[in-house]
Formats: structure tokens, C-alpha cells, sequence
């Protein structure tokens, strides 16, 4: 038997002691830690969003930034037709020094135009990118895979009153509805979507190009760099990286993270003023005990460590059973959280065991002072 | 005769809420290695208080306690635990074993902040309960032990450490007169052995067991005598 053995059966001795002990520590490291998976999980989800819905970076004309100096009609001809995109400008986009990091080049073309008698915007983009550019969309009907086919915003659907199989008159072209976009709460609402080359035709700008949406394919993109260098690429158009979108969920999660934590401090804290109310407890009941072992010879450190392992085994079975509990409850209300259920994070669950044997320890530290500086005598006066 | 122990002008006090009691004033006298004595005196005298200062459980107000020519006042906590450890075994009338312990545990208790294997030490424990008549029980609880037994165990733990000087506060205060009995005969078998026991005692009987007798009133020694080996009281000069 050593001082790690002896604490050991001091504890199975007083087992409701020290199930009250590790209460504290089991509850706080449970929430700490489900609400860190949680936290884990959903900004994993959001750097995903980034990733695959996050149209990054958006290429235009530059012309828009000189009319807003110039007012509409002081640009000449040539200028503007030079500062126009095309979708060759693409091939330029694709060729920039970090190339290997663009997911995709979406060029887009807008007009406004005829729709059976009623004016709409009409959005085109090549119909093989709406998947890539687009995931979120939900369509009843079809995604318009050749030309002649159009998906219909949910407004502009109500507008001209067609559902998928109807036709829309436009340039006198006949186009088959598709489908139907259920509503985004975005422009392309009130749109007509259709291939890019369709909508050019229409305007009458075979190859134009309003603007590029290219999406980055990492998770800590140096975006900063591929903006530069696309700027580089195409002199006459303004590049920008637009992460808004991401970035107000992320900032909401950024919110439950805050929140989670001082949750978290609470509990926790809640649990180290535990460990310290029902140790100092300990130390107070078992004085006669301590003072026996001070007697036969203990220093005043083989009662400090004696205390410490007692707290030490506590903490360590309570943190990982609350972490366990916490990991389980994480996976189990993630859907809840709008995150889809993926392995088990492990970290969160370490860090909550160290978390707990620190908060076991410190709560431990005045009471183990304490019974250090106990006389000794007490043994022999208690007679 | 070499004075092993040496009490001088020993005083302690108790300071409570502004009261102070004096619980020894000033009391001087030495032992050699080797003597069993016996402090008597009424409730209050001050016997245990002068146990604890013999065993380095605390240091006198004022006055010297030497031992083995250290002078305890000049150690510190740990100091005086590994004084302890090393020199004296405490014996006290409730026992004081561990309750979640078993027989053998409790004797293991002194050795388990020291560097030894776990079989060794179970070996050391389970030769002591041999020794005070134990062997067969080192399995048992104290609450599955007679009062005498677990004063046995607890003589066992006093000599885990081998000391040179046992300190017994009331041992046999508990217990009933023959078993009273056999714990005196341990006392003595180990006195047999050559070392120094103490032992604070209301008893009269056994006086005759110790070779000298002190006795303690209010705080000072009263009487200090000597036995001869016939157990007839000798008076002591000086
Ligand atoms: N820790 C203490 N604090 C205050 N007074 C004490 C303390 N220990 C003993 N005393 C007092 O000192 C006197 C001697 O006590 P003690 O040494 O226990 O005597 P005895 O063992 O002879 O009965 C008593 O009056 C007792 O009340
Ligand atoms: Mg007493």
C-alpha cells in the first residue's frame, strides 16, 4: 500500500463524498464539453460553407465603379467595351499563379428583358455549373440542361403564372419551363435562369460576361493572394472577395461559441467551488485521522499529495464520464444545431478531462493547505 | 546512566479566546535509554501534553526537549515528522486505527509514503501482527476486532518504524483488566528488548511493570521515583 492506494480506499470508504465531490466536475465538463463539440461541429460546417457554397471572390466589369465618378453618359464606347468581361476573360482567371486553388469559374450574364409580355431579369450561367454554383438550391422540376430550357425564380413563376412544362415567349424564342426554384430570399427569386448562351443571345452579346463567381478550394485560403492576382490578370475588372454570407453565420456562431463558454465557466466554476466545499469538508472530518497520520511520521506533503490523489482520482473518473456524456450529448442534439452528424470529436473531450483534473486540483489546493497545517496534537487531544 | 531524553524547565501553555492555561510550568527531569516509565497524575495534570512534546507533535512554549541530542524546538514540521518517524511509535487509548482498513493496512499506514515494495512492507506488517498475536487476522477490519485486538494492531503500527522510544497515552484505558494485561506484557516484552517506553497511566497496577514513576500535578512534577528490580520503590536523589 502507498499514499495513491490508501486515498483510493478513502474513497470507496465515503462513496456518496465522492460521487458529491466529482458531481461538480462531471456536470461542468459535460457541458463544457458538448457545448465545444457543438461549437467544433458547427464552425467546421461554416469553414464547409466557405468552402463549397462561398462564392468567394467576385470579378466585374470596372466600368460600374467609373460611371458611379462619371455619371452614365461620360464614358466613351471603347472604354466601356474594354472594360466589358467576356467568358474568354475566364481562361485568364484560370491560368493565375494559384490556379490549382480555384474550385470553379462561374461566369454569369444578366439582362433585363421580355418574358411573355412581362419584364424580368434574366440570369445565365452555364447550365452545367448551376449544381456547382448553386448547391442550395432546391428545384421542383428540372435544372434547365440544354438550351431553350429556363428554371424559374419562385416570384417570377408567380409573375408569369407557368409551372414546369410551361412554355416562356422571349425575343420570339420558345422556352420550356424546367422547373421551378423554391424560394432563396435572394434576387434570383424574381429571375429567369437559363444557359448563359441563351440569355447572351438574347441581349445580343454573344460571350458577354457580367461577372465571374469563383469559388477557392481550401479551408484557409490565402484569398487576399488570388484576388491580387486575378486583379493582376484582368486589369480592367474589379476583383473582390465577398464572404458576408459565411461570415454573418459565422459570426452567429462565434456568438454560441461565447456563450457556450461562459456557460461553460459557470458550470465550471459551480464545480471547483464543489470539489473545495466538500474536500475542505473532508479535511475537517477526518482532522483526528490526518492527525494520526502526522503522528506516525507523515510529512506535511504525504498529506497534501494524500488529498491530491483523492481529488485526483475523483476528477479524473468524473471529467471522463462528463465527457463521454458530453461527446454523446454533442452527437446526439447536433441535427438540432443545423449540423449534419459526423464522427465524434476527440479533442474537446481531452481537453475537458485536463480541464477537470485542473479544476479538481485548484479546488483541492486550500483544503490540502489546510490539512497540511494541521497540528498533529489533535490525534492525541481528541482522546 | 547517559541521559537519552532530556526535559528542561519545560513549560507549555494553551492560549484560548484571551484565557491562558499552563499546562506544564516548568518541568525539568531526564531519561535514559532503556527505562520504562510510567507519568501518573490526575485528569488535567498535564500527562498528555508532556507525551506530545516527547514526540515532536509539538514544541514547548518555553524549554528545552532534547532527544539523542537534538533539541526539537530547532526543527520544523517535516523535521520533526521524520523525527517521528524515525525515533518514536505513539500507542493512544482509542486505538486510532483507520476504520476502512484492514489489520494488516493499518500497520502498513506509516510505511506508505516510503520507497518500498508492497510485498515487502506486507511482509514487515504481517511479522508485527505475528509478534503481538494477530497472525490469522491481518484480513480483518477493525470493526470485526475486539478493543484489545485493535489496541494490538495499533502497537503493531507504533513499531512498523522499529523506534527507539514507544509513547503510550492511557493504552489499556479501554479495555478490561486481563486484556489490559496481555497489552502491558507487548510493553514490556519490548522494553525487554532495550527501549525506551513511556506511558501515561492511571492504573496502579501498572506501575509495577515501569522502573520508575513519574507523577504530574498542575503542571509540575510532584514525585519521580525509581523501582528497584523487586518493583520496591526507591527514592530518587535530586
Ligand atoms: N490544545 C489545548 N488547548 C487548550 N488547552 C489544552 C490543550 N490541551 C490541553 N489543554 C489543557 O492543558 C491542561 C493539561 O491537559 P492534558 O495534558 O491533556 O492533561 P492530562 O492528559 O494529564 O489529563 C488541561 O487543563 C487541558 O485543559
Ligand atoms: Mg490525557
Amino acid at each position: 500500500m502507498n499514499i495513491r492506494k490508501l486515498a483510493w480506499k478513502n474513497l470507496f470508504r465515503r462513496k456518496s463524498r465522492a460521487v458529491f465531490t466529482g458531481l461538480g466536475i462531471f456536470l461542468g465538463i459535460g457541458t463544457f464539453v458538448a457545448l465545444s463539440s457543438l461549437t467544433m461541429q458547427m464552425e467546421g460546417a461554416v469553414r464547409d460553407k466557405l468552402d463549397r457554397f462561398g462564392a468567394n471572390i467576385l470579378v466585374v466589369p470596372r466600368t460600374e465603379q467609373l460611371s458611379l465618378g462619371f455619371g452614365d453618359i461620360a464614358l466613351g464606347g471603347a472604354q466601356v467595351a474594354r472594360a466589358r468581361l467576356a467568358v474568354s476573360d475566364g481562361e485568364a482567371i484560370r491560368s493565375i499563379e494559384l490556379k490549382d486553388r480555384l474550385r470553379s469559374v462561374v461566369p454569369f450574364f444578366l439582362t433585363a428583358t421580355d418574358a411573355s409580355g412581362k419584364d424580368v431579369v434574366w440570369m445565365g450561367l452555364p447550365a452545367e455549373e448551376i449544381a456547382v454554383a448553386r448547391p442550395w438550391w432546391k428545384v421542383s422540376g428540372m435544372l434547365p440542361m440544354e438550351k431553350g430550357e429556363v428554371l424559374l425564380g419562385s416570384e417570377a413563376a408567380a409573375l408569369l403564372d407557368k409551372g414546369p412544362g410551361g412554355t416562356v415567349l422571349s425575343g420570339g424564342r420558345k422556352f420550356r419551363v424546367a422547373g421551378v426554384l423554391s424560394p432563396t430570399g435572394e434576387k434570383e427569386d424574381s429571375m429567369v435562369i437559363a444557359p448563359i448562351g441563351d440569355v447572351q443571345a438574347l441581349a445580343g452579346s454573344p460571350g458577354g460576361v457580367t461577372f465571374f463567381e469563383i469559388a477557392a478550394l481550401c479551408k484557409d485560403c490565402p484569398v487576399e493572394d488570388i484576388v491580387a492576382q486575378i486583379g493582376k490578370a484582368l486589369p480592367g475588372a474589379r476583383v473582390s472577395a465577398i464572404r458576408q454570407v459565411v461570415e454573418s453565420r459565422k459570426a452567429a456562431v462565434d456568438q454560441f461559441r461565447r456563450l457556450g463558454m461562459a456557460v461553460s465557466a459557470i458550470v465550471l466554476a459551480i464545480g471547483g467551488l464543489m470539489v473545495f466545499v466538500t474536500v475542505m469538508g473532508s479535511v475537517q472530518e477526518r482532522t483526528r485521522e490526518i492527525g494520526v497520520l502526522r503522528a506516525v511520521g507523515f510529512r506535511r506533503r504525504a498529506i497534501v499529495s494524500l488529498l491530491f490523489w483523492e481529488t485526483g482520482w475523483v476528477s479524473l473518473l468524473s471529467a471522463v464520464s462528463g465527457a463521454v456524456l458530453g461527446t454523446a450529448a454533442a452527437w446526439l442534439a447536433s441535427p438540432l444545431f443545423g449540423v449534419a452528424r459526423t464522427e465524434a470529436a476527440v479533442t474537446p473531450a481531452v481537453i475537458g478531462v485536463v480541464i477537470g483534473m485542473a479544476l479538481g486540483f485548484l479546488g483541492s489546493v486550500p483544503p490540502a493547505r489546510r490539512a497540511a497545517a494541521l497540528s498533529p496534537t489533535e490525534a492525541i487531544r481528541s482522546l | 546512566m547517559d541521559p537519552f531524553i532530556e526535559l528542561d524547565n519545560v513549560s507549555m501553555l494553551y492560549g484560548s479566546n484571551g484565557t491562558i492555561a499552563a499546562a506544564l510550568r516548568g518541568v525539568s527531569f531526564s531519561i535514559a535509554a532503556g527505562e520504562y516509565v510510567a507519568i501518573t497524575g490526575e485528569s488535567g495534570a498535564g500527562k498528555s501534553t508532556l507525551l506530545t512534546l516527547l514526540g515532536g507533535l509539538q514544541v514547548p512554549t518555553s524549554g528545552r526537549v532534547v532527544m539523542g541530542g537534538i533539541d526539537l524546538s530547532g526543527l520544523s514540521a517535516d523535521g520533526l515528522a521524520d523525527f517521528r518517524k524515525q525515533t518514536i511509535g505513539f500507542v493512544f487509548q482509542a486505538y486510532h486505527l483507520l476504520p476502512y482498513l484492514t489489520a494488516r493496512e493499518n500497520v502498513i499506514v506509516p510505511l506508505s509514503p516510503e520507497r518500498m515494495s508492497s510485498r515487502e512492507k506486507a511482509d514487515r506488517a504481517d511479522g508485527l501482527l505475528e509478534t503481538v498475536g494477530l497472525s490469522g487476522k491481518e484480513n480483518r477490519l477493525p470493526s470485526e476486532l475486539s478493543g484489545g485486538e485493535c489496541q494490538r494492531v495499533a502497537i503493531a503500527r507504533a513499531l512498523v518504524h522499529d523506534p527507539a522510544v514507544l509513547l503510550a497515552d492511557e493504552p489499556t484505558g479501554n479495555l478490561d483488566t486481563t486484556t489490559g494485561e496481555q497489552i502491558l506484557d507487548l510493553f514490556s516484552e519490548w522494553h525487554g528488548r532495550g527501549k525506551t517506553v513511556l506511558m501515561v497511566t492511571h492504573n496502579r497496577a501498572n506501575l509495577s511493570r515501569a522502573t520508575r514513576t513519574v507523577r504530574l500535578r498542575d503542571g509540575l512534577v510532584e514525585e519521580d521515583r525509581r523501582m528497584s528490580p523487586s518493583g520496591r520503590a526507591m527514592g530518587l536523589p535530586g
